[in-house]
């Protein structure tokens, strides 16, 4: 095999070495730089993302919203949404906007951590701007992920509940 | 041995033991692969390209 032919294997060889070791080497870093508090920004137009899989189930929730704002609204319930979480955080705190035509008072609208047990940690949400925190102790973990729910069970079929696309989670160790 | 064979028999190797490590890294920590990369998809890769390689070493 002439010497031209042997850099070209060598070159190749190479290249794909680097490449897979870049690619092993990003996804530890990605994994490892994880500091003690870490904020996801929602984004209800993208159900699918790296840390945040929902709301879902889709049919569930109406792109097109009543609201003024960019937001989604809530077409049926419970809706679901999973938050991964890529070490231990003892709090995580949900801070948002939603937007009803109803009073608050009227509306039973709750978010929930699905607990070890199975069951849910709800807590009411009694207005507009909220923020919620939930304790991580007793939380089920599955793969890394914590499952929240909304739910509204009083929740009638011309109801109008929107979702403005502003909603936090901190999560702190 | 021809150096299309070489050529995609090392690509097919790297791939194959970036794979591994990568299975590895998810087993020990869920999620942290499969939030980047499907590594069912690239398995099935593999075995496309372990096809190919086959195919170049008869031709």
């Amino acid at each position: 095999m002439s010497i031209n032919k042997i850099n070209i294997i060598y070159f190749f060889r190479y290249l794909w070495l680097a490449l897979a070791l870049i690619l092993v080497i990003a996804v530890v870093f990605d994994s490892m730089s994880v500091k003690k508090t870490l904020n996801y920004r929602l984004n209800f137009h993208k159900s699918i993302s790296p840390d945040i899989t929902g709301w879902y189930p889709e049919s569930r929730i109406s792109q097109a919203s009543f609201l003024s704002m960019d937001g989604v609204d809530l077409i049926a319930e419970p809706v679901y949404l999973k938050v991964y979480a890529p070490s231990d955080f003892s709090i995580m705190r949900v801070e948002g906007q939603i937007s009803t035509y109803s009073p608050y008072s009227e509306q039973d609208i709750r978010l929930g951590l699905k607990q070890k047990m199975g069951d849910w940690d709800f807590k009411k949400i009694t207005e507009k701007n909220f923020s919620l925190t939930y304790d991580l102790s007793e939380v089920k973990r599955n793969k890394n992920q914590f499952e929240l729910i909304l739910s509204i069970p009083s929740m009638q079929e011309n109801a109008r509940v929107g979702l403005v696309n502003n909603w936090q989670i901190f999560l702190e160790r | 041995m021809k150096l299309k064979y070489i050529l995609v028999r090392d690509f097919f190797n790297i791939a194959l033991g970036t794979w591994i490590v990568l299975v590895g890294l998810e087993s020990f920590n869920a999620g942290m692969v499969q939030r980047h990369l499907n590594l069912e998809y690239w398995f099935y890769f593999l075995i496309a390209a372990f096809i190919v390689c086959r195919l170049v070493r008869k031709n």
